[in-house]
């Protein structure tokens, strides 16, 4: 559809008016010159083959001679009506790009014409001469105006960076590349995730331009478009922080509305828009001066622990983070005990904490604990050990299968 | 240094935008003593609504003489939360001026004025973009872990949660590895990291690290751990003599 879209678009466009312009300019200038360079009659022709075949018969040609084996059968070639047209279309085309003129025509046309054929041959030019550059500007403005106009090199891009997109799944989409959204995007490429980013500037913001696993599309079409050429249907969350509030609302809803597994997080500007946000779909809705001043405050409640905290959740130097791990309901693992799957052997990763579906917390979980359904594992990893962590709880049932 | 003695600990807070506000909430569920300056008096009477402990100085912060009037002297932390970055990091110098033993904790909008408000001498700053960001992130691929931290850096009481002990130079087990100890094995405890002297931190240490002096060791437990570790610590150097001893003793 898109592309008959684009055809639509080509043939409507001026473009279309200047090629057809420049197709009759071009059959008028062939038709003249055809009309005006010297035919050869079918006499000519006959004398012209006769001095070749008694200049081939010679036996030992002389230079001269060779010279004119060489230009008569130019000659003939050229008197072919193949050979004419083709002719004519080199005097269009180097009349009507102002290459050269006058040499030529003079060897070819000028000097063989009657006086009254070069009148008529002089008025036609001077005609045809203007005409063809009037048509030659048109259609050199409308080109270049076509091409800034549709942005066709944009397009292409567009085109291979959607090719991309498609081939992503369990991707996050984050609205709005400026400021928090661009760390957001940073944090999930850092750990790995694909990230679709939809800001209204049409370039990508500089600092992400060239990381790899991010893919920006600028908002200069209609959301739900946007959306699904971002692949909302694959996609794992939506991260929606737009400046303007009803902005993000409408994007939260739209895309809540596409795909209802989404789990959304938005921004809002104040307490009561975050119920309005929760309306919506939004599973998530903070606002931005709530989590500062938090933060402000968590720095004095309990200074060494944030010190800590801070270094070993946010800080970009080291790769060990506090990482989790949810065990899900068809786990294999769930219901053995901790002794027995042997996390910290195997993947390095050190688990000190379980956090249970009541809400409580198991610090130092021990050899006997057993796991369960919806334990949340807290433990200290490199995204590489986390992904461990999954495949070694994962695989303890094909082993139990075996 | 680390733990403010909370009803001496005065704070004054600069600025009542929505952050001003909700420094000002979490403050006075942790039961601070409170003073808030502000040049809009509607803002203030909105503050004091919130408690009627809380002190208002109503004018331009900017001015050392309202600073003055907010009893900034005898105050231990205070917070710039002004809207832009300029009078944030005025607001930090003229305190530090009247002040020097203060903390500041300020807002910072880019890296720039973060830079400059270190410069100043504020203790912390918070870049709300930066929060914003770890905080969406977190939700998105470890919400539980936010929930976690958040319950540990928010909790009332502090008997369990975060663990740090710190080695001093009479400590025995100084110069062991983390192996030998079996802190793990005893008490069951995981360390999760060991902050060294220097301010670094050692993330998920191995079996080879060597304890030395100045260390913390980083954990999460009860206060029961915090004590298991503790004797293990003390404990482990006597073991070793014994050991000897008995190793003399089987060799005679």
């Amino acid at each position: 559809m898109q592309r008959w879209h684009g055809f639509a678009y080509f043939l409507s466009s001026k473009i279309a008016v200047a090629l057809t312009l420049f197709m009759i300019v071009m059959i008028i200038g062939v038709s003249g010159f055809m009309v005006f360079t010297t035919h050869k009659s079918g006499e000519e022709k006959e004398q012209l083959t006769a001095d070749l075949q008694n200049l081939h018969n010679l036996e030992s040609p002389t230079d001269s001679q060779l010279s004119e084996i060489n230009s008569i059968e130019m000659q003939l070639d050229e008197s072919t009506f193949a050979g004419e047209v083709l002719l004519s279309c080199y005097m269009t085309a180097i009349t009507i790009t102002t290459v050269g003129f006058d040499d030529v025509v003079r060897e070819y046309a000028y000097d063989y014409m009657d006086e009254k054929w070069r009148r008529s041959y002089n008025l036609w030019v001077t005609f045809f001469v203007i005409i063809a550059y009037m048509a030659i500007l048109y259609v050199n403005a409308n080109f270049v105006a076509y091409l800034v106009g549709t942005r066709l090199a944009e397009n292409m891009k567009r085109r291979v960076i959607l090719r991309n997109i498609s081939r992503l799944s369990n991707h996050y989409i984050v609205c709005g590349c400026t400021g928090a959204g661009s760390f957001v995007i940073s944090e999930f490429l850092r750990t790995g995730i694909p990230v679709v980013g939809i800001g209204s500037d049409p370039n990508p913001p500089h600092n992400l331009r060239k990381r790899n696993g991010f893919f920006y599309l600028s908002r200069d079409r209609s959301d739900d478009v946007l959306f699904s050429e971002a692949g909302i249907m694959k996609a794992n969350g939506l991260v929606s922080v737009v400046q303007d509030d009803s902005d993000n609302l409408y994007l939260t809803l739209t895309a809540h509305l596409m795909n209802n597994n989404l789990k959304i997080v938005s921004r809002a500007a104040g307490k009561e828009n975050e119920e309005k946000l929760a309306l919506v779909g939004a599973d998530v809705s903070f606002t931005p001066s709530i989590t500062a001043g938090k933060k402000l405050v968590a720095d004095i409640l309990n200074r060494e622990t944030m010190d800590f905290m801070e270094k070993m959740v946010d800080s970009t130097g080291h790769n060990c983070r506090i990482e989790e791990y949810t065990v899900e309901s068809d786990c294999p693992a769930a219901g053995k005990t901790m002794g027995k799957i042997n996390l910290g052997r195997k993947t390095g990763a050190k688990i000190f904490a379980i956090m249970k579906q009541n809400g409580s917390t198991i610090y130092n979980p021990g050899a006997d604990y057993v796991l369960e359904q919806a334990d949340v594992l807290l433990t200290i990893a490199s995204p590489e050990q986390l992904k461990l962590i999954a495949r070694t709880l994962q695989r303890h049932k094909r082993r139990k299968t075996q | 240094m680390s733990t403010l003695d909370k009803t001496t600990a005065f704070c004054v807070v600069c600025g009542t935008g929505e952050t001003g506000i909700c420094v000002v909430e979490e403050l006075l569920r942790h039961d601070f003593r409170i003073s808030v300056i502000d040049i809009d008096p509607d803002a203030l009477k909105r503050v004091e609504d919130l408690d009627s402990k809380i002190t208002t100085v109503q004018g331009n912060c900017l001015s050392d003489s309202i600073l003055r009037k907010s009893d900034l002297i005898n105050a231990r932390v205070l917070f710039c939360v002004l809207p832009d970055d300029r009078s944030n990091v005025f607001l930090s110098l003229s305190a530090k001026r009247i002040n020097p033993e203060l903390d500041i904790y300020s807002l910072a909008s880019d890296i720039s004025a973060e830079r400059k408000l270190k410069l100043v001498g504020t203790r912390k700053t918070v870049n709300q973009d930066t929060a914003e960001g770890l905080r969406i992130s977190n939700e998105m691929l470890r919400p539980n872990v936010a929930k976690f931290i958040d319950g540990i850096v928010f909790a009332r009481e502090k008997t369990e949660g975060y663990i740090s002990i710190e080695i001093d130079c009479e400590c025995p087990s100084i110069g062991r590895t983390l192996k030998k100890l079996e802190l793990q094995n005893r008490t069951g405890v995981v360390i999760i990291a060991i902050g060294k002297s220097d301010g670094s931190y050692i993330y998920s240490p191995s079996g080879d690290y060597r304890l030395s002096v100045g260390d913390n060791l980083l954990c999460f437990g009860t206060g029961d751990d915090r004590e298991a570790i503790q004797s293990l610590l003390l404990t482990s150097g006597d073991k070793k003599e014994k050991w000897k001893k008995l190793r003399r003793i089987f060799e005679k």
